[in-house]
């Protein structure tokens, strides 16, 4: 999925030294330029190492600034070029490597560029203006804020217009920027706890915003490599596996896997999971059965029971320190790997680096056993390239984005933060719904008097480990 | 009747429930014993057991780990 590039062979062996401490089981080649100095020998090396179906981190020395500065221009989307900022790689230590090997990452996931030739945002490294005080970091993602719902959110927060389909920019605790056009003209302030999130608008946005078929359009060239590299990956197992399995959530990030999934695996070898709690929104249960007609794919359901153990069984509102419904959910995905995994089997999650740092600290291949893989082939996406690519597969994304949820799992999920409580609350086409249920009333009491330590689910969401909570 | 051990020591969930329910899905009468020094396993492991078929679950806290005896539940 990922190679590394370096100058030398000197400062090959302290990548390979990085990488056995760091990043075992990672299988990533590292190749070299041959002690290329100049702009055209690096160029002339570099054609012989990068093709389109991977991604590359071209790692220079501080001493190499210049030549990096130049590589940067010439070279492919699938292509980070990175400097290590203190020293040259030979002399760095193997930890500040590591870390210069993830911000070097993070580029290719969250590399974002406006193209005034479309229009358009391109989600992709060197393919138009930069954004204004746009910044790389290991843990940012990069989305969109698609659809009427996310719009009139925003613009409740805010109390301003805001354009339409803007690009937020994900930082730390909950601080998000957000962009129309090149120009960043908020800041969005999401607690974990409470029902309002808070915004504060820098520059007052004139128009109508991005038209999202541009934003397609602009971005194919994109969609396609970021595919073809995902595709490439996936396509090393394909003789391999006698069962591939596909735990799904009705969220984007296993809609876009299982949308790879059927892209490269027959259709017999691939089964779909998916785990409903009894408490899932009505929104994600009918997106299942219309996307699974669309795709034409069995949907193998397993009850999980949620509903059950609060209505019947005198379970208490799940919290951080007390996740029994994240166990019912996962168990029920287990009793479908236990009855469907048939010879060798394939486990393809939606992980992605971006989601947290425990996430990203794991191999796209993960060996159980002898028989059983997990894979995560969009490891290395945005989350705007997994709605990009459904949009793109001409599969509509599940409703509750369009109504400007970013996370989407149970309607009383200890994970929703202030954000998807606000929204849920103040789109009335959701909250009447909602409200027909029990257990969601009862959620919306607890949460006015939750204390922030049962709300907030640390650095991961509560049914990280498979992604499948959306 | 014979035992098998998954000694899971060491790994991260998800990959010991997978192994769990691969392995109770190839035995029948033999009791598994799993051993993992993940606390956050332990519930997962039992959740997926009980969710996989009727069995008994019995969790012994050893040093520094649990084991996790899993037999089938006899019909007499």
């Amino acid at each position: 999925m990922i190679d590394i590039i370096v100058r030398s062979k000197r400062d090959a062996d302290a990548v390979k030294a990085m990488l056995r401490v760091f990043y075992d089981n990672w299988r990533i080649n590292v190749h070299t330029l041959h002690g290329a100095r100049r702009l055209d020998k690096a160029l002339s090396e570099l054609e012989d190492i990068v093709t389109s179906d991977k991604f590359y981190v071209l790692l220079l020395g501080r001493e190499d600034k210049e030549l990096a500065r130049e590589l940067d221009k010439y070279t492919p989307m699938n292509v980070s070029v990175h400097v290590v900022p203190r020293a040259k790689i030979r002399n760095t230590r193997i930890e500040h490597l590591s870390n210069e090997f993830n911000m070097a990452r993070s580029k290719l996931r969250l590399a974002v560029t406006w193209s005034e030739k479309y229009e358009s945002y391109v989600f992709g490294l060197r393919q138009g203006k930069a954004l204004e005080e746009f910044e790389y970091n290991p843990a940012y993602d990069v989305f969109m804020g698609i659809g009427n719902g996310f719009y009139k959110a925003l613009t409740r927060v805010f109390r301003k217009r805001i354009c339409y389909n803007p690009v937020l920019v994900r930082k730390f605790g909950g601080l998000h920027d957000v962009y129309c056009g090149y120009k960043k003209i908020a800041l969005l302030e999401i607690p974990d706890e409470g029902f309002r999130p808070t915004g504060k608008v820098i520059e007052e946005f004139h128009g109508n915003g991005i038209n999202l078929d541009k934003i397609i359009e602009a971005n194919k060239h994109v969609i396609e490599l970021y595919e073809r590299i995902s595709m490439k990956f996936l396509q090393q197992f394909r003789d391999w596996a006698d069962t591939v399995i596909v735990p799904w959530s009705g969220g984007k990030d296993s809609t876009a896997t299982l949308i790879l999934v059927l892209k490269v695996f027959p259709k017999d070898k691939v089964k779909v999971v998916f785990s409903d709690t009894g408490t899932e929104f009505p929104w994600t249960i009918e997106y299942i059965d219309v996307v699974s007609k669309k795709l034409g794919i069995k949907v193998n359901r397993v009850y999980a029971g949620v509903d059950k153990g609060l209505l019947s069984e005198g379970k208490p509102m799940p919290t951080h320190d007390n996740r029994w419904c994240t166990e019912r959910k996962i168990a029920g995905v287990m009793n479908a790997i236990a009855r469907l995994a048939e010879g060798n089997t394939i486990i393809v999650t939606g992980d992605r680096d971006a989601e947290s740092k425990r996430r990203s600290a794991r191999p796209p291949i993960r060996v159980i056993d002898e028989n059983t893989l997990m894979l995560a082939p969009i490891k290395m996406w945005s989350a705007a390239h997994v709605q990009l690519y459904i949009l793109y597969n001409n599969i509509e994304l599940n409703p509750l984005y369009e109504k400007g949820f970013y996370r989407i799992g149970c309607y009383m999920c200890p994970a929703l933060r202030s954000w998807e409580l606000f929204v849920m609350n103040t789109d009335l086409s959701i909250a009447l719904r909602l409200q027909k249920y029990l257990i969601y009333r009862e959620f919306i009491k607890y949460r006015l008097y939750a204390k922030n330590k049962d709300i907030k689910a640390a650095e991961e969401s509560y049914c990280d480990m498979l992604s499948i909570c959306g | 009747m014979s035992e098998i051990i998954l000694d899971l020591r060491g790994e991260e969930c998800p990959a010991p429930l997978v192994k769990v329910a691969r392995t109770l899905a190839r035995i029948s009468d033999e009791t598994l014993i799993v051993l993992t020094d993940i606390k956050e396993c332990v519930k997962l492991i039992r959740e997926t057991v009980e969710s996989i078929g009727s069995y008994n679950v019995n969790v012994q806290e050893d040093k520094g780990y649990w084991k996790i005896i899993v037999r089938a539940r006899t019909t007499n």
